[in-house]
């Protein structure tokens, strides 16, 4: 056989070889990159989390004219690439134990951020004795 | 031209073109190492943040003051002031830092602390500090000045 077509035969195996394994490591590296980022993510819930719950304390009309706001840069700086989604619901428990719910306030984003979202949860009982659970979800756009 | 040459010409190129894929799959992998090392120089720098801004929460809920413990996986230095806290620390000879600033109520107060634990007190009227956790060894042998 001719040295150059071996030569040739020889590459394309290499080709082949090291795009199979740079595709396998590159895939490998993306799954642990987004778990480098995950802690992030749960970090910056916590943060607009608190952030809500700072600003409106525990005062039910400041919760009840509170509109959930979506932009991260609201919140914390650098946001980029970070996108969020709030839900606030007011439960109002009777004597009864009966739990009623009052309201629900959300702020969708702009596009669904899927089962990747990390979440925080956190909650506030109000002045008039309702409480609000909030949360939180956060996902690298 | 002679078919020899042509063969030598050939596998030069080949060669020379592995080469290429080679150091080029090199470069990425180097930006790659780097964007992983920024990656978690944020997230302890956003870890810090969240732990200042749920502490605070906290505090002006419960009208109390509140403590929180971080512990890092490695040494930093935290510089807090204002409503911005950087970290620096260092991986295999780099020095790296992060910056995550609070736009809301919280109001930190100006520290400087090397350390892999750290505790976070807030205080009711929305201020936080960053100190450095005292560990077991420091509390079994306490220092003791002049």
């Amino acid at each position: 056989m001719d040295q150059a077509f071996e030569a040739a035969i020889a590459f394309a195996i290499f080709v082949a070889a090291f795009s199979a394994s740079q595709y396998t490591a590159i895939t490998v590296y993306e799954s642990s990159l987004k778990g480098l980022y995950e802690p992030k993510l749960e970090s910056a819930a916590c943060i607009v989390a608190s952030e809500i719950l700072l600003q409106n304390g525990k005062s039910s009309e400041k919760w009840s004219s509170w509109e959930p706001i979506c932009q991260p840069g609201n919140y914390f700086s650098p946001h980029s690439g970070v996108e969020l989604e709030i839900k606030a619901t007011c439960y109002s428990i009777d004597p009864s134990g009966a739990v009623t719910k009052l309201w629900i306030k959300h702020g969708p984003p702009l596009a669904p951020l899927g089962r990747h979202a990390q979440k925080y949860v956190s909650g506030a009982v109000l002045d008039d004795g309702t409480f609000v659970r909030l949360e939180v979800y956060a996902k690298d756009g | 031209m002679d078919r020899p040459v042509i063969s030598i010409i050939l596998i030069a190129s080949l060669l020379a073109t592995g080469s290429g894929f080679a150091s080029a799959s090199a470069a990425f992998w180097e930006r790659a190492c780097a964007a992983g090392v920024d990656a978690v120089i944020n997230g302890i720098a956003f870890e810090i943040a969240a732990g200042v801004a749920e502490a605070a929460a906290e505090a002006v809920k419960g009208g109390t003051a509140v403590k929180l413990k971080v512990i890092l996986p490695e040494e930093a230095l935290v510089v807090s002031s204002g409503t911005s806290l950087t970290v620096f620390a260092t991986f295999n000879g780099r020095l790296l830092n992060a910056s995550v600033a609070l736009v809301g109520e919280i109001e930190l107060q100006p520290s400087r602390v090397r350390s892999s634990f750290f505790t976070i007190t807030a205080f009711p009227n929305g201020t936080a500090k960053v100190t450095a956790q005292e560990t077991a060894e420091d509390l079994s042998n306490p220092k003791v000045w002049g």
